[in-house]
């Protein structure tokens, strides 16, 4: 961690509760101003987070890959000032400043994402959701999940792996498809017996339907000063658009 | 299949968590403790297929695979699509908190649709199409959600269900196979399902 006042090192409640206030204010905005205002938080926000410059940038790809495909589209179904035109389709101006528009929104809402949520581990994320009351099946099911995530995936590549020594070349044809229907039933089945054999191993250890964690979260002094930065800042967005 | 973060309007977003939050009060409720362990490792497995790159002529695509998760689990089809989402959001940054609520449900609604009718008449073709309609299902509803959200983007909901014809067809074809191939190993897999029991 950079520093004590890291993102990671905050109670996960504290984190998870401003990344919704923040995120479904983002999302409700109509106009640049109070976007390109909580740019500024976003910043602050950048600073306490463990990833690099790069890292960050690298994780907004997806959305703005996305996003092209608007870029590509949109000013040309809005009716206006025409900047350039092919043939009788017009790119509009009204619809690059659209587009501009949901680009800023939607990596504004991936920052914060990415420098709340993502800050923290998935422990901390699941004894987070945990202590907010959060469904205690639906936590259960998220850590499980991401731990056996890893497993499969290296099941997965081994299966492709040995297509592969027996020659498989993956082409648009019914084998390809007959091939991998097998393979994804092969996955399917070596889960449903592992998810099996995990449950009687929980079972075997006194398992009743609780994870206990050893981690508890605690609102320290830290919280309170993430808080009362945050909640000022939300306030001033609020006021400005409010007025 | 995801929508972005910062593209649908509030109102659309608000009622994807509504639909949701509802279905996941509703359907974990009877999600038995000793359950989860499977489910888990199910979600698990739909995260890791959606990997797979099905070659389509000089290009490849990802598959959904709703139909066959709502196939096999019926209505416990949505905390695991749920859970497969917000994965694909922490490891891959495909969608984010606000759009959540709307990826779920439109993989989810055709997935649940799709379960329900396999029952009525449990056989591997009948599976392998309906997984085709599951697919065509979220091009559907992934349109009409973009159409809500402002006429600018009609023009891209029209090309998002066209995009999703091919996809169909190919869901299809390795929907059949997969329900095949499971009907012959482990039929209790598919069968358990029909009980309504898990």
């Amino acid at each position: 961690m950079k520093n004590n006042l890291a993102i990671a090192q905050l109670d996960p409640r504290t984190v998870i509760l401003w990344s919704l206030v923040y995120a479904f204010f983002l999302a409700a905005q109509k106009s640049f101003l109070p976007l390109l205002a909580s740019l500024f938080i976003v910043l602050f926000y950048i600073v306490l987070t463990p990833f690099s410059c790069k890292e960050i940038l690298k994780k907004l790809k997806p959305v703005n890959f996305f996003l092209l495909f608007f870029w590509l589209i949109i000013p040309f179904s809005l009716q206006g000032k025409a900047l350039f035109s092919l043939g009788k389709y017009a790119y509009t101006l009204a619809g690059v400043k659209f587009c501009l528009l949901i680009t800023l929104k939607a990596n504004l809402l991936m920052l914060i994402f990415i420098c709340l949520l993502l800050s923290l581990s998935p422990s901390q994320l699941a004894s987070g959701l945990q202590s907010l009351k959060i469904s205690e099946k639906l936590v259960y099911l998220f850590l499980l999940a991401y731990r056996y995530l890893f497993l499969l995936k290296e099941e997965k590549d081994k299966l492709l792996r040995s297509l592969k020594i027996r020659g498989f070349k993956p082409k648009t044809n019914l084998f390809t498809y007959k091939t991998y229907a097998y393979l994804l039933g092969l996955i399917l089945l070596k889960a449903y017996e592992r998810g099996d054999r995990v449950h009687k191993a929980l079972v075997l250890r006194g398992f009743q339907g609780k994870f206990p964690s050893l981690y508890s979260p605690k609102f320290t002094q830290k919280d309170l000063y993430f808080s009362l930065f945050s909640g000022l800042n939300f306030l001033l967005l609020l006021y400005l658009q409010l007025t | 299949m995801h929508i972005s973060e910062g593209i649908l309007s509030f109102p659309v977003l608000l009622s994807g968590w509504v639909y949701t939050g509802g279905g996941l009060f509703w359907t974990l409720k009877k999600l038995s403790a000793n359950d989860i362990p499977k489910m888990a490792l199910l979600a698990a497995v739909f995260f890791v297929a959606s990997l797979i790159h099905v070659p389509l002529g000089p290009s490849s695509v990802h598959l959904l695979l709703n139909g066959l998760i709502g196939v096999l689990l019926g209505s416990l089809a949505l905390p695991t699509l749920f859970i497969s989402l917000f994965l694909q959001a922490i490891l891959f940054q495909f969608g984010g908190i606000t759009v959540l609520g709307i990826n779920t449900l439109l993989m989810s609604l055709p997935a649940i649709l799709a379960g329900v009718l396999f029952k009525l008449k449990p056989s591997s073709l009948w599976g392998g199409i309906l997984s085709g309609f599951a697919v065509l299902g979220s091009g559907v509803i992934a349109a009409l959600v973009l159409s809500f959200s402002g006429e600018a983007f009609l023009q891209v909901a029209k090309l998002i269900l066209i995009a999703h014809l091919p996809i169909a067809i190919i869901e299809t074809i390795i929907g059949y196979f997969t329900l095949l191939f499971i009907f012959k190993t482990k039929p209790e897999l598919i069968l358990n399902n029909l009980g309504s029991k898990s």
